[in-house]
């Protein structure tokens, strides 16, 4: 006679990345108050209840089975600057020992985020272009998703985003100047121009295939276009906000991350979850 | 933010080094050639690990000298002649290379 055993697994209450990265950023899990007496005040609970949110928003978009490390499946780096000092906010949400970024010149670190001075502050991700998205896990080779949150409206030539060797195709990304959103994405050392509101928010820019951009402003595709390419720089680290001579930025940045290249739809879906939790941390724009 | 020339011996000082927690020292040049740390830099760091931050003054980026071409060539000259004094030239004669 046969047994048939049922094996129940529990649903964890956090997600393993959560919990990897509330531990390393020295976050307990209690009623201890972070950002007392600033707009963004808030207990260790609701931070660890946040970050999870937003975890588990990332794996519905993308279909990742919960309970399971699995960001790094999408994502390279997500750094949620979460925690308020320069340590904690180098860590990366998909994988705490991975890409810690290091943080050169003025930045000021708090509740708010990363403010960064402007004029000689910067972070380095520590992770090479190269090492972004290693095929097989992206489409050709070279696809890749960058975007920002930021909490400021600036309309000068800074570039937020940043990796080049002047001879292979390169990533740069400014919020807004003159009025436009900046992005460069290939081998054509010119930037494509997307007229745009403000610098605020979440801005992405997407390269789904071998020719094709996309610009995302609050998730909303609002410009597509073909730049020539070819590899990318592989050895250079990407960094957030320029090395530069005066292009560094003046950001409030809440967010910056690094994935494979997002279609309209996932970016859509991506964008409400960013939303969401800037908007629990008190820290949307 | 505010910033605060440094020289280029102080440059060589902090260059590389951290001045808080996972923070490092960004000692930059601007276009006319003025070096310079933010006021981040100076506020944080240890003054015992780096006396001039005592000394060192805080001035919006618009304030920074932009010198004269003389007043380039004249500072120039001076960090030059500073550099030679820690250079020793001297004639050693020296055995022919292997034959």
């Amino acid at each position: 006679m046969s047994r048939l055993y049922i094996k129940f697994t529990p649903r964890l209450r956090f997600e393993p990345e959560t919990i990897a990265f509330m531990t390393i950023i020295g976050v307990p899990e209690d009623s201890t108050v972070y950002y007392a007496s600033t707009a963004f005040e808030i207990t260790g609970d609701a931070l660890w209840d946040a970050v999870d949110a937003y975890v588990v928003g990332i794996k519905d978009v993308f279909g990742l089975p919960l309970g399971f490390n699995n960001l790094s499946t999408i994502f390279k780096f997500i750094y949620p600057f979460i925690g308020g000092t320069a340590t904690a906010h180098k860590y990366n949400l998909v994988d705490v020992t991975a890409f810690q970024g290091t943080f050169f010149g003025g930045v000021t670190h708090s509740g708010g985020g990363a403010l960064f001075g402007g004029v000689n502050g910067y972070m380095d991700t520590n992770c090479p272009m190269g090492a972004l998205l290693p095929a097989p896990q992206n489409f050709d080779g070279n696809d890749h998703a960058f975007g920002i949150y930021s909490r400021s409206n600036v309309n000068a030539l800074e570039l937020a985003v940043f990796c080049a060797d002047g001879a292979n195709s390169e990533v740069y990304i400014y919020p807004r100047y003159s009025g436009n959103l900046l992005t460069r994405s290939g081998t054509t050392g010119t930037n494509h121009t997307t007229a745009v509101a403000d610098s605020l928010a979440h801005t992405s820019l997407s390269r789904v295939n071998n020719t094709e951009y996309k610009v995302f402003k609050r998730g909303v595709l609002i410009d597509t276009y073909a730049q020539a390419s070819t590899t990318h720089c592989a050895e250079i680290n990407i960094l957030l906000s320029s090395t530069g001579a005066a292009q560094y930025i003046s950001h409030e940045i809440t967010n910056f991350y690094g994935c494979l290249g997002m279609a309209s739809t996932y970016m859509s879906d991506y964008d409400a979850v960013l939303d969401t939790f800037q908007t629990t941390l008190n820290r949307n724009v | 933010m505010r910033i605060a020339k440094i020289t280029l011996e102080q440059h060589r000082e902090i260059y590389g080094k951290p001045f808080a927690p996972d923070s490092y020292f960004n000692p930059t040049l601007d276009k006319d050639g003025n070096i310079f740390i933010s006021e981040i830099e100076v506020q944080k760091a240890d003054k015992t690990v780096y006396p001039f931050l005592e000394e060192v003054v805080l001035k919006e980026p618009a304030e920074i000298l932009t010198a004269t071409d003389e007043e380039w060539y004249a500072k120039y000259k001076a960090e030059l002649e500073a550099e030679l004094q820690n250079v020793t030239l001297k004639i050693e004669e020296t055995k022919d290379p292997v034959k």
